[in-house]
């Protein structure tokens, strides 16, 4: 039995594949992208999340650590290693430990509660996170359990792993769903924290033998300006292939402020910047949705 | 998309709006030469019963009260008798108009017993009420008279008369209840000549022709066309109301019964489907020109029930059921609500409609599960031929169409409340006065001694509410008995009883539940932290309870956020609420009422959980005093889970303890409903399957609302789902929409 350290589950999520879904967050993920709006998605250790806002300052969490010696609603981060006492003693949920190792049949048990939902909606379960595809042996056992039971399964990659990962879910995933962010290899670089030859090599390769849904976040300053290239490298691949564009949002702040971290926000896209990029991809006979 | 303003009614439709508009603006009528007329038949006979004095009424009113025809409208039904504009039948204190003038002249003093009674628990947030008994949400026997006219009524009735059967007065009632539609036919008729004799415009006068023909013959005849079917079931409503000031509230199941009529008056030439079409959007509109959709303190009174299935089982989907929906979705109805029965093997064109009007944002639907409601029937014992055949009015309440007179909706009961008395002890005197002596719930040995004696206290405490109404009750027929509503009932002239006197077949009752979940998750509170973990002492939690956790916030906020909730669909928690679940439904249930019928367990909160929070004080899941109290089924109003984890929840619960229905309450954001009717397909569809009850949809518009707050003029047509009913926003008091407004933040 494989576990796998995940940081949400969530019920009746709508856009991650087909029908209604639930979606697993693994947590860790390789890249850094400037605009992520999981942030507790990024690091494979779990964390703390304090939020002073509900912090009543009742003092349950003091003294438990080295990280909370200093007074009840004073935290510091640099003492913390995330063991979670503080926050399993929280009365208040102010501080919420972000990853939970669990088997992959105790993901699957969760999973599979809304299994008629999926039936009836066409839904299923995507592997989300974070990228599910750097804890591979217990994504790979949590899709061959979904699969068993007859559930549509999803995996969302952010597709810079080794290929050897991706055969070890192939024969389990009915559908992936792969982030492009950006083909110049300098701003992929910088806007994300890592070269993107690796995930320009997989796609055609995953394109081959399963349906992809490649979704392109945009950001107004950032990789606005990549839309092009990214839809004639789209258009010259071949599968089951279809784009979503992601319009920017800010809806992660709160978490960066509770993970003690900064936050900068960007400018979105506006309606008809997204127009415009959709109408690129289309004039290329690649089908697109936004 | 507004294909039907070139229709015939779509070109008429402003005209019958302002000419409603008009009319309807000068309510109530001055009756004071005709109320005084039965003053002085009272004062020559002050001995005379509630039934002589209503034989008198419907004299009055048959001689002597107008009758108005539309000019923009195909149908007959306005008899002018000093009823208000937005008729919910007698409320208390009784309405104006000569239909609840039996109530305002009974001197037995039942109001100001009702008023002595009902006043010190409401003060103390034991209970809510505003009835003494049901006259607000029920139906005439629409397929009855359809079928056999008040003609054939009127021969059952001297038939029993002749043989001795029953009560004289009450049969005696009943045929001048019958004659009085006779002479209103007749009125009817010659109006419709008079208006003829100046009338130029052509097709007003081809309306006003059908007129002088149908009203002499129906609804004293059974209906023989689709148009003389429709006219019966909306006439029927409205002389509910101003004979009887009965509270018709339902129009009945409208595409069972009106199918067969169109069938065989398109196969016949009759009409055209063009016609019926639009005679389908006349009957649909009716109610919402009628009422003053301003005045929103109770909202949106009436309903129509579509789909589920016949009294064979088979599903109902026919083109009236799609014309009715077209409606709603064309006209943007309000009045009346759209009540969507769900059989199983329902159409999948059904299920797309459904989807597509709840996605619309309408905001007037609930839906049903007729596997679970029907089930729910036949466990109080009635016929499953006759269980199928159920409408819900005025919110959800059920009741059997041509079989029952259920009292519904005419209290409100707490049981988060109650908890809170049996533990605090702080239930302003109500123990002594009704005589209860109340299991204590100290020195229990585990929570399961605990639940027993919270569960015994329940049962005394509703017992004791129960008793007061059966008291009410057995007056009814004293202060307004219903002879015009029972002479649609063949089983109250077989036996020659007035519905109030246990005439119908079935003769349930119900109160409804506000607070279901903040008492489920007290009681988890209090068995995971008093004897699970022995975090505290009962004794220490009282003391919390009683300082409204003041002093005690680390505490509050552990019952709060630490302890497990109904809602989250753990499977623990989801078998402890089935528990306390079935427990509230046994409670509730089964007490005999004063008509031959029992008490039946319902969870519906109209707008109760805003009503009965001020006076609840603070309770063991960590909700302050005066906070909300949780709505129907749904979970507590702190609780942060999704709809799916809610409604996946209700496949552990039996619902069909719940006759009266178990009413989940779905608010969603407009934007994930607009243009996604597959959405609201899916949620339905998981709905049914997983076992729920009834549901009633809001889509909130927030950014709608937000603004609709600050520039409420620009937002005139912004409708939402208060509770079961409906309402445009901008007429709603402020904290109404200051509710509604929040409730869009927590779901």
């Amino acid at each position: 039995m494989s576990k796998a350290t995940i940081f949400d589950i969530q019920r009746l999520s709508l856009h991650d594949g087909p029908g209604a879904r639930t979606t697993v967050f693994f947590k860790g993920c390789g890249l850094r992208c400037a605009w992520c709006h999981n942030p507790e998605s990024q690091h494979m250790e779990p964390e703390i999340l304090f939020d002073a806002t509900k912090c009543i300052g009742c003092g349950a969490c003091v003294g438990l650590c080295a990280a909370r010696t200093a007074g009840p609603t004073q935290f510091d981060r640099t003492k913390c290693f995330a063991c979670g006492k503080c926050a399993q003693r929280c009365p208040t949920g102010a501080l919420q430990l972000a990853g939970q190792r669990l088997e992959a049949a105790e993901i699957a048990h969760i999973a599979l509660r809304d299994r008629q939902l999926f039936h009836i909606s066409g839904g299923g379960v995507t592997l989300s996170g974070g990228e599910p595809l750097l804890q591979v042996e217990a994504a790979a056992e949590l899709l061959h359990i979904l699969r068993a039971e007859g559930v549509h399964t999803a995996v969302d990659t952010a597709g810079d792993v080794p290929w050897e990962c991706f055969d070890a879910v192939l024969e389990d995933t009915d559908l992936f769903l792969y982030d492009i962010k950006a083909m110049d290899a300098a701003l992929h670089r910088r806007v994300t924290g890592v070269d993107n030859a690796r995930i320009l090599q997989n796609l055609p390769r995953l394109l081959r033998v399963r349906p992809v849904v490649v979704r392109v976040p945009l950001v107004a300053k950032l990789n606005l300006g990549q839309v092009k290239a990214i839809a004639q490298y789209l258009s010259s691949l071949t599968g089951e292939l279809r784009v979503e564009l992601l319009k920017y949002h800010a809806l992660g702040k709160g978490k960066y402020v509770r993970l003690g971290r900064q936050f900068v926000e960007y400018a979105p896209p506006t309606d008809a910047q997204m127009r415009v990029a959709a109408a690129e991809f289309e004039r290329r006979g690649v089908e697109v949705a936004f | 998309m507004d294909s039907w303003k070139k229709t015939a009614f779509g070109r008429e439709y402003a005209d019958f709006r302002a000419e409603f508009a008009a009319w309807y603006a000068l309510y109530p009528a001055d009756v004071s030469a005709q109320e005084a007329r039965l003053e002085a038949r009272l004062t020559a006979c002050p001995q005379a019963n509630a039934f002589a004095r209503k034989v008198w009424v419907y004299e009055e009113i048959a001689g002597n009260c107008p009758v108005k025809i539309f000019r923009h409208y195909p149908f007959y039904f306005e008899v002018v008798t000093g009823a208000p504009r937005n008729l919910l039948g007698s409320a208390f204190p009784p309405v104006s108009g000569l239909g609840s003038w039996v109530m305002r002249s009974d001197r037995s003093g039942l109001a100001e017993d009702f008023e002595a009674f009902r006043k010190p628990p409401m003060d103390a947030g034991i209970l809510y009420s505003t009835l003494y008994a049901d006259l607000a949400h029920n139906a005439a026997g629409v397929e009855t008279i359809l079928n056999h006219g008040f003609a054939g009524m009127r021969e059952r009735a001297k038939a029993a008369l002749a043989a001795g059967q029953g009560d004289a007065d009450f049969l005696r009632a009943a045929i001048a209840a019958c004659d009085c539609v006779a002479r209103l036919g007749e009125r009817f008729a010659q109006e419709a000549e008079v208006m003829l004799e100046r009338e130029t415009d052509e097709s007003i006068r081809a309306r006003l022709a059908r007129i002088a023909v149908s009203a002499r013959r129906c609804p004293l005849e059974g209906a023989r066309t689709f148009f003389e079917a429709l006219n019966t079931i909306l006439y029927l409503k409205e002389l509910g109301n101003v004979l009887d000031s009965a509270g018709v509230a339902i129009l009945g199941h409208v595409d069972r019964l009106l199918w067969p009529y169109l069938q065989r008056d398109l196969a016949s030439g009759e009409i055209t489907p063009e016609e019926a079409r639009d005679l389908l959007y006349w009957f649909c509109a009716f109610t919402d020109a009628k009422w003053d959709l301003h005045d929103a303190v109770y909202g949106t009174n009436t309903s129509i029930n579509i789909g589920g299935c016949d009294r064979d089982g088979t599903p109902v989907f026919n083109p009236v059921t799609e014309w009715i929906c077209a409606a709603y979705l064309d006209l943007r109805l309000v009045n009346p609500k759209l009540q969507a029965r769900f059989a199983p093997g329902a159409d999948d064109a059904y299920f797309a409609l459904i989807a597509r009007v709840a996605s619309s944002g309408l905001n007037v639907l609930s839906i049903f599960n007729d596997r679970v409601i029907i089930q729910a029937q036949t466990r109080m014992g009635k016929a499953l031929e006759d269980s199928r055949l159920y409408v819900n009015g005025g919110c959800q309440e059920v009741l059997l169409a041509e079989t029952e007179l259920n009292s519904r909706a005419i209290c409100y009961l707490n049981p988060a409340r109650y908890l809170e008395m049996l533990l605090l002890k702080n239930d302003d005197g109500f123990f002594a006065r009704e005589r209860i002596l109340p299991p204590t719930l100290e020195r229990c040995n585990d929570f399961a001694e605990f639940s027993r004696r919270v569960f015994r206290g329940l049962a005394l405490i509703i017992n004791a509410i129960a008793w007061h109404y059966n008291t009410f009750e057995r007056r009814w027929p004293q202060n307004n008995p219903l002879p015009f509503l029972s002479a649609t009932n063949l089983q109250c002239l077989e036996r020659g009883r007035d519905l109030t006197q246990g005439g119908a077949l079935y003769n349930g009752s119900s109160f409804a539940l506000v607070g279901l979940s903040t008492f489920i998750d007290s009681m988890r509170a209090i068995e995971r932290t008093v004897f699970e973990e022995k975090r505290f002492t009962l004794e220490q939690l009282c003391r919390m309870l009683r300082a409204d956790f003041a002093g005690f916030e680390a505490e509050r906020a552990y019952l709060q956020n630490r302890v497990d909730k109904y809602g989250s669909d753990d499977d623990s928690i989801n078998a402890f609420a089935r528990q306390m679940i079935d427990g509230v439904a046994t409670a509730m249930a089964d007490m005999p009422n004063a008509r031959g019928g029992y008490y039946e367990a319902s969870v519906w909160s109209f707008y109760g959980y805003e009503w009965m929070r001020q006076p609840c004080g603070a309770s063991a899941n960590g909700r302050h005093a005066g906070e909300r109290l949780s709505r129907g089924i749904n979970p507590s109003e702190s609780t942060h889970t999704g709809i799916a984890a809610m409604i996946h929840a209700f496949s552990a619960l039996d619902l069909t303890a719940f006759a009266q229905a178990a009413v989940a309450y779905f608010t969603l954001p407009l934007s994930l409903g607009k243009g996604d009717d597959a959405l609201c397909e899916h949620l339905i569809r998981y709905f049914l399957e997983m076992g729920g009850s009834a549901a009633d949809f809001d889509l909130l518009d927030e950014s709608a609302i937000a603004d609709a707050l600050v520039h409420p003029e620009a937002h005139g047509d912004l409708v939402v789902r208060v509770c079961g009913y409906s309402a445009r926003f901008v007429d709603l008091e402020p904290q109404m929409q200051r509710e509604i407004a929040q409730r869009y933040q927590r779901n």
